[in-house]
């Protein structure tokens, strides 16, 4: 209940501080980041999720910044009665961005995207071996320039899968961002 | 009687005036644009029945649906054409649009007609869509278009587990590629399309699985047109081809059979231009439909043919005041089952006046008169429009329109031959219907739009199909007993509203409400129509940041339903099943943006946010939380 009001406050100042127009899809970044993850809905009866990695790239948007990236994870099978699996959640997301002192900025946003799932088993057929299904996660980023064009992150985030049972994670994350001007070829494709 | 009762109508209308004939939303005619399509994350072509609000939909398995316009038919008879050329797609099953050899990135404009009244020589009795196609850029262009679907609720890991649940694959697949032409006096298009959709529900995977049937139905199409002028005139080819794998819903076996169905379209429409005012339109169509059940257990045989020309001639008058038509049809139908065939004679005569009475006001008178096998059918329809200021317009329209009602089940009657039914004696197997419409339009300050509507029906002499399907519990089998009552009759008051306010440059919202209700009728009338919801309400809301950029939601409501065909299912199924359909609402949502200057547009489309689980026929699919991308590529003017 915390976490999800302190997103929706930054989601709304997100909206209330946006890029100016002329700033669209000016600055780009690409990010790294190492991933602790942790499961909350009884997937941890049948396997541990390992820690992950991700990236993504990310530009300035008519209001606040839109992203693509991937996040990695891999679950190991509890007791040997499960197969080990991994997974990719591949996502778009939108965010609203507060600037700070210290060149420093926090930020709240939503991820939409697809959750694969790669289950390693001989015995299984190729339909049994891959699955996908849709997963949301509101999430939120403090970010800190350290020197220009390098930033640190840190941030944190709430996955849900929807399975049958839905499947939620809850994520912290830390990383590094590179901030680029966008080449004129990349800002003819987004406009 | 009945024609009494017409033309007492016909000399009452005369003394009222009436309008505005500028609006996009004529009299009950609602336009819907190419981009109006695209911001509402309309995907199948079938999806544009999602937004006639006015309409009753539903479906069994989420891309075909039963439609019945505004209230003006229990059974689905509406017209699909395109380019004015009426396209044939067969009325045994529900009513799948995606049949027609298009997609949405193909279509300019979209034409609804939702009270009867004559549209290119048709009488439009129950409904109309038609769909305009784009005129191509100058020199070779080229689109693609790809989309596919998934719906939540998949096991996921736990499939391993013995917390397993039924897999729930993706909802449907779409490719499709078109290459245009255009000279100084013609343009070419051609195109080609392919479909797939997954029918993983249980309720209907399990009746077709009985069948012997891989639950996938699989679509291709491909369509030319060519547009020329010669002559001293404007002429329209277009040939469609569809070929479809599909499972066939017949409501007399109250389930689905596996079923081909391969539809041929050759046609020619045009116009010449005599003198400045007089012209003379002209249409010529061969259409030749193959149906050819593909189970391996059926319950019935059949492999139909139905072969079709059609010819129509028109001349038209244009002069300030004045647009009037005269028009003669001829259609030849020939069906043939299994070695026996049928064939179907209808000549039509018709005429259309359009007289500006004043600058602001305006009649339109429409007749026509059918003559099939040894029957006789008559049609008309009177509009009065009226421009009270530049503002306000008032419309008000009667229409009278009859219908046999073997000639929608021509196809179905020789299938009838391999069940016993009942028909009732007593009818001439004709329907009659009467509609008036008063609509009351305002615009307020051009940013307030607001539509008042208040219809009346009343169907008499009216022969219906009454379905009373069993479930046997033993076998999980539908069973039918199935009769044809005549006589039958209904009244019916219905009233809407709906606001459009422009908020900014860049937001529009708009608000939909509407309530029906039958006050007199027959019992088995009254029963079938409790299948449409009383109560209607849709809210939707659209955000332009630019002509690049925008995101489209909408909010949808509809009262209980039930289902007099069902009404023992809650009892035979241990209430496993249900006759009643209940109220349900939805939330949808589209973001669409532009890239690489137009050459690239990539649509998300999340159906049913709320996740609430809808059933839309008693024993249709539930539809979970689905979400949807599409991707159109769009190359112009290339090599001019």
């Amino acid at each position: 209940m915390i976490k999800n009001t302190i997103i929706l406050v930054l989601l709304f100042y997100g909206f209330i501080f946006p890029q100016s127009e002329i700033n669209t899809f000016e600055k780009s970044a690409f990010a790294i980041s190492y991933i602790n993850s942790s499961e909350k809905n009884g997937l941890e009866d049948y396997w541990e999720i390992q820690n992950g990695f991700g990236g993504y790239f990310q530009t300035q948007f008519y209001i606040g910044e839109i992203s693509v990236g991937v996040s990695l994870f891999t679950f190991k099978g509890l007791k040997g009665k499960h197969n080990n699996f991994s997974s990719s959640y591949i996502y778009f997301s939108w965010i609203g961005v507060l600037k700070m002192p210290l060149n420093s900025s926090l930020g709240a946003g939503i991820k939409v995207g697809t959750y694969l799932m790669t289950f390693s088993g001989d015995t299984l057929s190729i339909f049994q071996k891959q699955e996908s299904e849709l997963a949301v996660s509101p999430y939120a980023i403090f970010s800190i320039q350290v020197f220009d064009p390098i930033s640190l992150n840190l941030s944190g985030e709430f996955i849900t899968v929807f399975t049958h049972r839905p499947m939620k994670f809850f994520n912290i994350s830390a990383g590094v961002s590179y901030a680029f001007t966008t080449p004129n070829w990349l800002k003819r494709l987004f406009k | 009687m009945k024609y009494t009762i017409f033309i007492i109508l016909f000399l009452i209308n005369t003394e009222i005036i009436s309008q505005d004939f500028s609006s996009k939303n004529e009299m009950s005619k609602t336009i819907i644009t190419n981009s109006e399509l695209k911001e509402s994350g309309v995907i199948n072509v079938s999806d544009i029945l999602n937004l006639l609000y006015n309409w009753n939909i539903s479906t069994i398995n989420g891309y075909s649906f039963d439609a019945s316009p505004n209230n003006l038919s229990l059974n689905q008879s509406v017209i699909i054409s395109i380019d004015g050329q009426e396209i044939d797609l067969g009325n045994q099953d529900f009513l799948n649009l995606n049949l027609i050899p298009l997609t949405i990135d193909q279509i300019d404009t979209v034409e609804v007609i939702s009270f009867p009244q004559l549209f290119n020589g048709k009488f439009t009795k129950g409904g109309l869509i038609n769909f305009k196609t784009k005129k191509p850029t100058k020199g070779l262009s080229l689109n693609l278009f790809n989309s596919v679907g998934n719906e939540v609720g998949d096991p996921g890991p736990y499939f391993f587990t013995q917390e397993t649940s039924p897999n729930v694959d993706k909802l449907g697949y779409l490719l499709s590629f078109n290459l245009n032409t255009r000279g100084e006096n013609w343009y070419l298009r051609s195109f080609v399309k392919t479909e797939e959709n997954y029918l993983t529900d249980s309720a209907i995977k399990d009746r077709i699985n009985k069948m012997g049937s891989e639950s996938k139905s699989e679509m291709l199409a491909a369509s030319v047109i060519l547009n020329f002028s010669a002559l001293d005139g404007i002429h329209h080819f277009l040939f469609g081809y569809t070929q479809d794998d599909d499972f066939i819903f017949f409501k007399q076996i109250g389930q689905e059979v596996p079923a081909k169905k391969n539809l041929k379209h050759f046609g020619l429409n045009g116009k010449f231009e005599l003198t400045q005012n007089i012209g003379l339109n002209y249409h010529i169509k061969y259409a030749d439909n193959e149906f050819i059940n593909t189970s391996s257990s059926p319950p019935f045989n059949f492999l139909i043919s139905d072969k079709l020309i059609f010819t129509q001639i028109e001349s038209e008058y244009k002069n300030k005041n004045i647009t009037s038509t005269f028009g003669l049809s001829i259609e030849n139908k020939n069906i043939t089952q299994l070695g026996f065939s049928n064939r179907l004679d209808k000549i039509t005569l018709y005429s259309s006046l359009n007289y500006f009475f004043t600058p602001n006001t305006n009649y339109v008178i429409d007749f026509s008169t059918t003559k099939q096998n040894d029957k006789i059918l008559l049609n008309g329809a009177l509009k009065n429009f009226w421009a009270i200021t530049p503002d306000n317009n008032l419309t008000l329209a009667f229409s009278f329109s009859q219908n046999l009602f073997m000639d929608k089940f021509a196809i179905d009657s020789q299938l009838y031959s391999s069940f016993d039914y009942y028909a009732n004696n007593n009818t001439d197997n004709k329907t009659n219907l009467l509609a008036s419409s008063l609509s009351f339009n305002s615009t307020l300050s051009r940013k307030l739009n607001i539509q008042l509507l208040g219809e009346y029906r009343n169907f008499f002499n009216y022969t219906l199909e009454d379905f009373n399907y069993q479930f046997n519990p033993i076998n999980e089998n539908i069973e039918t007993n199935y009769s044809i009552k005549g006589n039958e009759f209904l009244k019916i008051l219905s009233s809407s509203v709906e606001i459009e306010h422009l908020i900014s440059k860049t937001v529009t919202h708009k608000l939909y409400y509407s309530y029906q209700k039958d006050f007199d009728g027959s019992y088995l009338f009254q029963e079938l129509w409790k299948s449409f919801p009383n109560h209607k309400f849709v809210y939707s809301i659209n955000l332009n940041f630019n002509d690049s950029f925008g995101i489209w939601a909408k909010y949808y409501f509809q009262s209980q339903t039930d289902w007099h065909q069902y009404r023992y299912f809650n009892y035979q199924s241990n209430d496993e099943s249900s006759s009643t359909v209940k109220a349900y609402s939805t939330m949808d949502l589209s973001i669409q943006k532009w890239l690489w200057q137009k050459h690239i547009w990539l649509n998300l489309v999340v159906k049913d946010i709320l996740n609430n689980r809808q059933y839309f026929h008693p024993i249709g699919a539930g539809f979970d939380l689905r979400f949807y991308f599409q991707i159109h590529v769009y190359f112009h003017s290339i090599l001019i």
